[in-house]
């Protein structure tokens, strides 16, 4: 399964281009702008990879530096760096979306 | 497990290096070792020694200059990317008549072979761009 992080806000081709190849069993990891794919209002395309059961992480360092932390979409789970590396560990690859 | 960390965003341009920079440290602390960072496109900036930054911010290019001392991993500039941005060893800077050097020691100047082998050679392989 494949770990991808994308680094750019929604408004960005990015996330489209995630979600058209992300699979069930892959996970997402939101970081820098990214975590605004997370945030309220902005949550679309990330809510329906929840309703489909992928994992859904975000830098928590990235969250705070924005100002986003009561804003972050129920099911988006908060990591550190070392959680990053825990979740490399436990997927096949990884693929950088930006 | 092994990993190898590819950077593609200068210091103080993009988060690219600074994230990258903060996922390496997490590597080693939680145990596991860093096979090689391999810096392409504008990430070659963060190998120059003359960067200066102001003593208040966090000086990137230090920053990876100490983990690679303290934890023995390779960093290697692309050096396509490289001399086209005026990222230079002693040795291209001689070979090209240049009137200095400004790629720090501890910074391998190599081809995109290396990449290969990085992701051959680690069991993960993790990008950070702009």
């Amino acid at each position: 399964m494949i770990l991808h992080t994308l680094n750019k806000s929604p408004e960005h081709a990015a996330l489209g281009r995630c979600c058209e190849t992300i699979a069930t069993g892959d996970v997402l990891v939101l970081l820098e702008d990214g975590v605004y794919c997370g945030s309220a209002g902005r949550d679309r395309q990330v809510g329906e990879l929840l309703a489909q059961n992928i994992a859904v992480y975000a830098i928590n360092a990235d969250v705070q530096a924005r100002g986003l932390a009561v804003r972050m979409t129920r099911g988006v789970t908060l990591i550190d760096y070392e959680g990053f590396v825990q979740l490399c560990t436990e997927q096949a690859s990884s693929k950088r979306w930006g | 497990m092994r990993f190898t960390i590819v950077v593609q965003g200068g210091p103080y341009t993009s988060q690219a290096s600074l994230s990258a920079w903060h996922f390496a440290r997490a590597v080693v602390a939680t145990g596991h070792e860093i096979y090689r960072v391999f810096f392409y496109h504008d990430g070659v900036y963060n190998g120059n020694s003359l960067l200066t930054p102001p003593q208040d911010e966090t000086d990137l290019h230090m920053a990876w200059c100490t983990l690679g001392r303290d934890h023995g991993c390779e960093l290697v500039v692309c050096i396509a990317s490289a001399l086209r941005r005026g990222m230079l060893d002693d040795g291209e800077a001689r070979r090209y008549e240049k009137p200095l050097a400004n790629l720090n020691k501890l910074f391998i100047v190599s081809g995109l072979g290396q990449l290969i082998d990085g992701a051959i050679s680690a069991d993960r392989t993790v990008t950070f761009g702009n």
